[in-house]
């Protein structure tokens, strides 16, 4: 199958190993019935490839059900890849004893997706943040309350002392997002992945907390890996913007190429149905398309946005799966349109 | 021409009792609305947009306080109407509301169609089945669902299938204002944009008059003529959707579009430093002082509503009663 790589915007030096490197992943999930007879497999990820350099980062967004969890939770080693490879730092992470795991797992923050369900009721903040470290080995308590001291700082968790001792549903929505950010600072990461952080707040605390992220990012040089399902947002943070559909990823492009001109028609219509507040939006309809995402047990064939798709080439599109076209420097699509002319 | 006030609230207010005081969740709350225009209340979650609804449609929790002042609909003190009869003239026949996450209470083992139908013949004794059924086919189309959907269950619908069928309940006995409570903060982009397609289709064929109770001030732009800002139980804002979303008059709405991320405009993005102050025992002087970078003396004072011109109304020391802008 032809999965020709989209150049990074930004020239890499030739020797720089990416941080993570995913490679054709795809993660299945075996839906049972009765809990023995096999009724289907959901495809939750269905062949993913990208690079991610140090200090980078990208956002992915789509739409709930296109796969951005199992994304986040495969590169994590929550759920184990059906097919497929994740390479950190240029290992195999199938190839790591129970040492390395651990070494891999202090190296990668998580803010998952649901505040709520993150943060246990019956701990205390600094247990809480205690946590990690003891899992990790990091057992001298002044080694401990530096880096609590340090992480509450950098989240604006302040003054400390009024925050160690409280429980998480005394914290107002932000502030329990920040904790949950400065948990997964804690173990000093060189890559975050956060999904959906914002989704659940209000406006003014969204960008708060999307601030705070990009100011961890300047000044740690992480790579982050920003989930989302709001199009507005992105352009805050990332460099890049991988759009998914249907357990794939569909475009690859520039953060600036893409607002300028998204390429793929799904892309296009997430922009489109995007509102900036504006009173002329009172004057005309929204293009965009009708129906439902794919069902995952039973993908379409070909391309998997054809069903829903304006601009379908019939007898292609709904026929063969389109490879991932490069369009120039900075974006790329998998989608028939691009391709070029023999 | 003259234009037609469906709606004027006057003084509203709605407090709930509680263990550690009264919640002033709607605080003398009072705007007009014409027929046929949509107003979106927007304010962070926990300011009162529900509890304003609710008081609309004195759909009241049993721990109340204080609900008093008058909500005239169509020249009629609606406060004044017993319960029965709020309920049998008021309530889904001439209001209806579509609550929020309402497309997750529908009825699991009823078909759509009998769920739909039931209020109709409900609230007519006189109606035939086969007239309600020939109403519920038609506002399955107005949202534009295939009518053989209604002999479906709700499961076998998708969410954004489902809130539509809420909105054909709400819609079926041709209410003259009908209230969305977050219609679409649940749903996908598309569906959601789908969704607004749908009510904006609404709004121009039937000039039917909806309040639209959402955070997201970039979908209310879709529907809204008219916002209404909302902050701590306290309408401080009700301006024309023409200017407010470049010119809000509040320092608060004003702080609040800022924060608001654009797709199509590069803008720097602002937040608001701390937390709105609790409804219980909330400050003496304007409710929005301790964050407002345009505080001055007087606004440890009460701030009552200055009427500006083209009737919009703003509650903010900085606007006198002549609408002139005096410390901004
Ligand atoms: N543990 C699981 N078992 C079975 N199906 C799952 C599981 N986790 C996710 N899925 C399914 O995989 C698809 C992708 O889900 P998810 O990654 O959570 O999407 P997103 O985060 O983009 O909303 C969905 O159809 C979801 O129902
Ligand atoms: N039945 C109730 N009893 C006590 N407090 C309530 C009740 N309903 C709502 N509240 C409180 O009233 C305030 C306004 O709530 P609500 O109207 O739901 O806000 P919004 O819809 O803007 O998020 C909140 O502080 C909420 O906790
Ligand atoms: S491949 Fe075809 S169906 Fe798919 S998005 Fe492109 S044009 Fe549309
Ligand atoms: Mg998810
Ligand atoms: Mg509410």
């Amino acid at each position: 199958m032809p999965n020709v790589a989209v150049n990074l915007p930004q020239e890499q030096p030739e020797q720089e190993v990416p941080v993570l490197r995913v490679e054709n992943l795809h993660t299945w999930f075996e839906i049972r019935r009765m809990g023995f007879i096999k009724a289907g497999v959901v495809r939750a990820l269905d062949g993913v490839s990208f690079e991610l350099y140090q200090g980078e980062t990208i956002s992915i967004v789509g739409e709930s059900g296109c796969g951005k969890s199992t994304l986040a939770k495969t590169i994590l080693g929550i759920h184990h890849p059906t097919k497929g490879a994740i390479y950190f730092e240029n290992r195999n992470l199938s190839d790591l004893d129970k040492q390395g795991w651990k070494k891999y797992r202090s190296s990668v923050g998580y803010i998952q997706q649901d505040p709520y369900g993150a943060l246990p009721p019956f701990m205390s903040v600094q247990r809480i943040l205690e946590e990690p470290m003891k899992i990790n080995g990091i057992s001298n308590k002044k080694e401990q309350a530096k880096r609590i001291r340090q992480v509450m700082e950098e989240v604006k968790l302040a003054p400390i002392e009024d925050f160690l001792y409280k429980f998480p549903h005394m914290l107002s929505g932000g502030q329990q997002q920040r904790l949950v950010i400065a948990r997964a600072m804690i173990l000093g990461p060189k890559l975050l992945i956060a999904d959906e952080p914002v989704s659940m707040l209000d406006a003014s605390v969204r960008v708060e907390i999307l601030q705070l992220m990009q100011g961890l990012q300047k000044k740690h040089n992480l790579g982050i890996i920003y989930i989302t399902h709001d199009l507005s947002t992105v352009r805050y943070f990332s460099e890049r913007i991988f759009s998914m559909y249907g357990a794939k990823i569909i475009e690859k492009s520039a953060t600036k190429a893409l607002l300028k001109q998204p390429r793929h028609p799904y892309t296009q219509a997430l922009f489109e149905a995007t509102s900036d507040p504006d009173a002329e939006n009172l004057k005309s309809f929204k293009e965009v398309p009708t129906g439902e995402p794919p069902s995952l047990m039973n993908p379409p064939k070909g391309c998997r946005f054809h069903p829903r798709c304006s601009k379908i080439i019939k007898g292609l599109c709904d026929k063969e799966m389109p490879p991932e076209f490069k369009i120039n420097e900075e974006q790329g699509a998998a989608c028939w349109l691009y391709k070029e002319d023999e | 021409m003259s234009k037609k006030i469906l709606l004027d609230v006057k003084n509203l207010k709605l407090y709930f009792r509680t263990r550690s005081g009264s919640v002033q969740a709607v605080d003398d709350v009072s705007f007009r609305l014409e027929a046929g225009k949509t107003l979106a209340v927007v304010g962070e979650s926990g300011c009162g947009k529900t509890s304003l609804a609710k008081a609309i449609l004195r759909l009241l929790p049993r721990n109340i306080s204080t609900y008093s002042g008058s909500i005239i609909f169509d020249g009629e003190d609606i406060m004044k109407y017993s319960d029965e009869k709020f309920r049998r003239e008021i309530r889904w026949s001439n209001i209806a509301m579509v609550p929020q996450a309402s497309m997750n209470s529908l009825n699991p083992v009823m078909r759509i169609e009998d769920q739909l139908i039931e209020p109709l013949l409900l609230h007519d004794r006189h109606m035939s089945k086969k007239k309600a059924l020939d109403r519920v086919n038609e506002v399955f189309n107005i949202v534009g669902l295939p009518t053989d959907f209604l002999r479906r269950y709700p499961f076998e619908l998708s969410g954004g299938m489902r809130q539509r069928a809420t909105i054909a309940m709400a819609l079926a006995s041709n209410p003259k204002l009908v209230v969305l409570d977050e219609p679409s903060s649940a749903l996908d982009l598309l569906t959601q944009a789908n969704l607004m397609n749908v009510l904006k289709k609404i709004k121009h064929e039937f000039n039917t008059t909806f309040i639209l109770i959402t955070h997201d001030i970039g979908t209310a732009s879709e529907l809204a003529d008219e916002i209404a800002v909302m902050y701590a139980g306290e309408m401080v804002e009700f301006s024309s959707a023409d200017y407010f979303y470049t010119d809000a008059h509040h320092p608060y709405s004003r702080k609040l579009m800022a924060s608001v991320p654009t797709l199509r405009e590069d803008k720097e993005l602002q937040f608001i430093p701390g937390q709105p102050p609790s409804l219980i025992n909330p400050p003496q002087g304007c409710r929005y002082s301790a964050r407002c970078e345009k505080r001055f003396e007087k606004c440890s004072m009460h701030p009552k509503t200055t009427e500006l011109e083209h009737g919009a109304q703003v509650k903010c020391w900085l606007y006198d009663e002549t609408g002139e802008v005096k410390h901004a």
